[in-house]
């Protein structure tokens, strides 16, 4: 720093209102510039000498001042006693409290929409496992474990099936109106299902599609018997044409031709299955 | 920080302003109490004159009340109270005449100071006499201060401001307010370097 600089910054310096570096700079400056330290001990004794006594105002003074204040506010234009009402609750709003308050609020408000209660126990559903449903999911035990006996159980059933209608239905409308703990498991055996009324065509659908399970899974000769079943209960209902249909493609896949064709010319006269069942008869016959 | 926003006595001069903006009578007591006494001693020795000093600093406050929306919790409260005081005195200058007599408090001494008459109230020889010769010539050094450098002077000796604020205050650049010290304190330099506190300072 030379004495120019130090010139420029000796008052900043005098009222230390110089950073650290400056001042050490200064401070180094002073120490072998005798001019400079001349002038700073010439400033600094003139501070001292200078220091002016604080004065107090007359007592009247605050008084006079204050109800100069009390006249301004009383005429304040609305637009100014607008903004300050504005700055006012804005500066209750910007405190932590109301912020708190307001997220708690929130938090009341989302849980009584998005946290719902548990319906008490009276009100939970009952579901009887029938229909279906059912199928389906015998049809996933089934196909997972012993697919053959299952088939096996569900032919035995079927072929007995008018003996068992009686004791099956009442199996039926028991499990229906009581929904005992062992209905589920029964009706979920072979032997409900095969005891279902030839009249109800939900068990009968439950039954085809458990026999189209079985051909998926195991195979046209696992499945054809259950076809039959189907089509000898009710030949000329939808379910009974498809089951006819289906264990008609069965014995042509097993090269039992006779049974196929026999089964064939029966759906020719089902509009449904008129045009593909004279197809495959023209197949079988291989023209 | 709950203390300082409890006690009105002990927030900062920007939060008492920012509570007499929302309506706080009590902030702005507060505020007056607290600088009143700097502001009227910036100018009496402005004026050397006890009613316009009294008429400078009312006026101040007076501002001060009607422009508080104007005032921002950013800025410094003190550079803004004094820039109010600046337009004031630049304002009321060319209405009056510097005329002073008034009774100073300096220490334990009592000191009547009439810049007009150069009265001197206490025995000769005593330390309140000295004093007062020494306290009547650097007066009548200020007061014979072009107004601009007389203003920045004040502003740091006796309003206490730092160079950056009072440039902001008086509307002019850090160096110029430089100039305008240093300016000062040559001239004052002059009228009390023959004086013993002077000597003894120096020491």
């Amino acid at each position: 720093m030379d004495c120019e600089a130090f010139e420029r910054i000796v008052l900043d310096r005098l009222y230390l209102e110089l950073d650290e570096q400056s001042m050490g700079a200064a401070q180094r400056h002073v120490a072998h510039c005798s001019r400079c330290r001349g002038i700073e001990a010439g400033l600094k004794a003139t501070r001292d000498v200078c220091r002016l006594p604080m004065l107090a105002a007359s007592d009247e003074f605050m008084d006079r001042v204050i109800s100069n204040e009390r006249r301004i506010r009383a005429v304040l234009p609305l637009r100014q006693r607008t903004s300050r009402a504005v700055s006012l609750l804005a500066g209750y709003a910007m405190r932590p409290q109301p912020t708190m308050a307001a997220l708690l609020l929130l938090m009341i408000g989302a849980s009584l929409f998005l946290v719902r209660s548990r319906p008490p126990e009276r009100d939970l559903v009952q579901v009887t496992e029938r229909g279906v449903q059912e199928g389906e999911v015998d049809a996933r035990r089934l196909k997972g474990n012993s697919l053959a006996s299952a088939s096996s159980v569900l032919a035995v059933n079927n072929e007995s099936a008018p003996a068992n209608t009686a004791r099956t239905d009442s199996t039926a409308e028991h499990c229906n109106t009581a929904n005992s703990p062992g209905c589920a498991s029964r009706v979920r055996t072979g032997e409900s299902i095969g005891a279902k009324s030839d009249a109800d065509p939900s068990s009968l659908e439950a039954e085809f599609r458990i026999a189209r399970q079985l051909r998926f899974s195991s195979g046209c000769s696992a499945a054809v018997q259950n076809f039959e079943s189907i089509r000898k209960r009710q030949p000329k209902s939808d379910v009974g044409l498809a089951a006819t249909w289906q264990a008609a493609d069965c014995y042509s896949k097993l090269n039992r031709k006779e049974e196929a064709r026999a089964l064939l010319v029966g759906l020719v006269d089902s509009p449904e299955y008129a045009v593909r069942a004279t197809e495959q008869l023209k197949t079988l016959s291989g023209l | 920080m709950n203390r300082l926003a409890e006690n009105p006595t002990e927030a900062s001069d920007e939060m008492l302003m920012v509570r007499y903006q929302r309506g706080n009578r009590d902030a702005f007591a507060t505020l007056v109490s607290r600088h009143s006494a700097c502001v009227f001693s910036v100018a009496f020795y402005l004026r050397a004159d006890e009613h316009a000093a009294e008429h400078i600093a009312s006026t101040t406050f007076h501002h001060l009340a009607s422009d508080a929306a104007t005032f921002h919790l950013e800025a410094q409260f003190r550079t803004w109270l004094f820039g109010k005081v600046h337009s004031i005195v630049r304002n009321y200058w060319v209405e009056a005449q510097p005329n002073g007599d008034l009774e100073i408090d300096w220490g334990d001494q009592l000191i009547r100071l009439d810049t007009q008459q150069a009265e001197l109230v206490s025995p000769p020889s005593s330390r309140a006499h000295r004093s007062q010769i020494l306290l009547r010539r650097v007066t009548s050094r200020v007061t014979s201060l072009p107004l601009e450098m007389r203003e920045a002077f004040l502003f740091k000796q006796v309003g206490q401001l730092s160079i950056v604020a009072i440039a902001d205050a008086m509307s002019l650049d850090t160096d110029t307010v430089r100039q305008l010290i240093r300016s000062a304190f040559d001239r004052i330099q002059e009228g009390v370097m023959d004086t013993e506190e002077y000597a003894r300072a120096l020491r």
